[in-house]
């Protein structure tokens, strides 16, 4: 068997230990490529920026555990930016495992000496999907009567002036798509379209095209999508964190990645001109 | 290392021993028990749910919910036999009241606006790449005879045109689920090297 022979019949197992060499080594000695922050990125940032001090603003963990690796560092940026420019924080979430991704998230905000309850508050799950969220958006009461810690919301000093979605600057969905409740669409079709107000959709790659057209149509504020949007908005705030520091093995894992794509490619066109005499 | 460190390691190996030994044992546990502690929480989550919505404001007297109880209860009817049907009215308001309600904004969402948005100036590339775009991939599903004629016939080059741009759609799409997954492989091998055998920390 000749090496383009056995291009083709690479085992699977060898291309899992060369991704996870090439994942390692920029992981114990970082290479620090440069990166563009995109236009995307710098337009949620730029909106953020230009809320006034003292926002109230929502922030949606629609993600379990298994998308945090991608989705984490996202919500972390954008909440280190929320708490930043000193808005008032919201949390909530429209599947089970929601909430406890936002304590986990805002667990270091109040290391940092953030209050429980004056400067961020997790709202906990609301059932219902799309009809859950509908209610929501009329009268948050209708739908949570609690906080994540069983506290009723109505002795919770931020609660106070808050009723429903058009009482928020701004609200983000940190979404892993398809699996919860309260996708992407139902949010864009429940709360930017219907009432107006601001809206970022901060989501996992794979659901990032598939959601550009409501950028595209001016229906969301802004797109935030997959683990680079996080590094990106790290460089915005001049921050660079766990987004940032994970995307040289990212760059790594795909060079990996194109190069058995093009050494399987060659070998199939070369071993397929051996077949056919006068070549491809 | 405390027990949080220690369990996450041992189920990360466990996942990862699907690699090297495809369907084993090991993999098999660690496979059950993440869908197990899943289904248990979501049991409790709901559990609070029903008593924060339902039996909390029962008790205090709101009996509007018992109309929302009794429907919710209704469903479980289908497991009757002879009263089956009773679960027909809950499930008439669950489906009609969900129609009602994504149509409320997916007319604008979903249509209108992306129509609009697609009417753009030929004043730039991007905007004619667009345009080329969205118009070859619409004759791309045309499948009535009358116009089949024409978009398998003279106008065939534009049909294929559609087909390719469904082609690097499909191929961007397909390019960021592999940019996920490999996001969570980073996160993970960063646990072990970092955390667990503490290189590069």
């Amino acid at each position: 068997m000749n090496f383009w022979n056995r291009m083709q019949n690479v085992d699977a197992r060898a291309i899992y230990i060369f991704m996870m060499v090439a994942i390692a080594i920029p992981l114990v000695k970082p290479i620090g490529l440069p990166m563009r922050i995109m236009p995307t990125t710098l337009q949620v940032y730029d909106f953020i920026e230009k809320l006034p001090a003292g926002s109230k603003v929502y922030i949606s963990f629609d993600y379990g555990p298994g998308q945090g690796p991608e989705l984490n560092p996202m919500s972390t940026a954008v909440l280190n930016h929320f708490f930043r420019k000193g808005f008032k924080v919201y949390a909530m979430a429209s599947i089970t495992e929601g909430p406890m991704v936002a304590q986990q998230m805002l667990a270091p905000f109040e290391k940092q000496g953030k209050v429980y309850g004056k400067d961020f508050i997790n709202l906990g799950f609301f059932a219902g999907g799309e009809a859950g969220l509908t209610a929501l958006c009329q009268d948050i009461r209708k739908v949570i009567g609690r906080d994540f810690k069983g506290i009723p919301i109505d002795q919770i000093e931020m609660m106070k002036d808050v009723n429903k979605i058009t009482d928020f600057a701004l609200g983000v969905t940190v979404n892993s798509g398809p699996g919860g409740y309260g996708t992407p669409e139902v949010w864009v079709r429940q709360v930017p379209i219907v009432y107006k107000t601001p809206f970022v959709l901060a989501l996992n790659a794979v659901m990032t095209p598939s959601s550009l057209p409501f950028l595209q149509a001016k229906q969301i504020t802004g797109l935030l999508g997959g683990l680079r949007a996080a590094a990106e908005y790290e460089l915005c705030l001049k921050q660079p964190g766990a987004g940032a520091a994970l995307m040289d093995a990212q760059s790594a894992a795909h060079v990996v990645m194109i190069v058995f794509i093009i050494l399987g490619n060659i070998a199939y066109f070369s071993l397929r001109s051996k077949r056919k005499p006068g070549g491809i | 290392m405390d027990a949080a460190t220690v369990v996450s390691t041992i189920f990360t190996l466990a996942l990862f021993s699907f690699i090297f030994w495809k369907d084993n044992p090991i993999y098999n546990i660690a496979e059950h028990v993440f869908v197990a502690v899943g289904a248990g929480h979501a049991v409790v989550a709901s559990y609070f749910v029903l008593k924060g919505s339902g039996w909390d404001p029962l008790v205090k007297g709101e009996t509007g919910v018992l109309i929302p109880i009794i429907l919710g209860l209704l469903l479980f009817a289908r497991y009757v036999k002879g009263i089956a049907w009773l679960t027909r009215p809950s499930v008439a308001i669950v489906v009609a009241c969900g129609a009602g309600l994504s149509l409320r904004g997916s007319i604008r969402a979903d249509f209108l606006d992306q129509i609009r948005a697609s009417f753009l100036p030929l004043v730039n590339i991007n905007n004619v790449i667009f345009i080329l775009g969205v118009v070859s991939v619409i004759m791309y599903f045309f499948f009535t005879n009358h116009y089949t004629k024409y978009t398998r016939g003279r106008l065939g080059f534009l049909t294929t045109t559609g087909e390719y741009f469904m082609m690097v759609a499909f191929g961007a799409s397909f390019g960021q689920a592999c940019m996920g997954r490999l996001s969570t492989l980073i996160d993970k091998i960063s646990f072990m090297l970092k955390i667990v055998l503490r290189i590069g920390a």
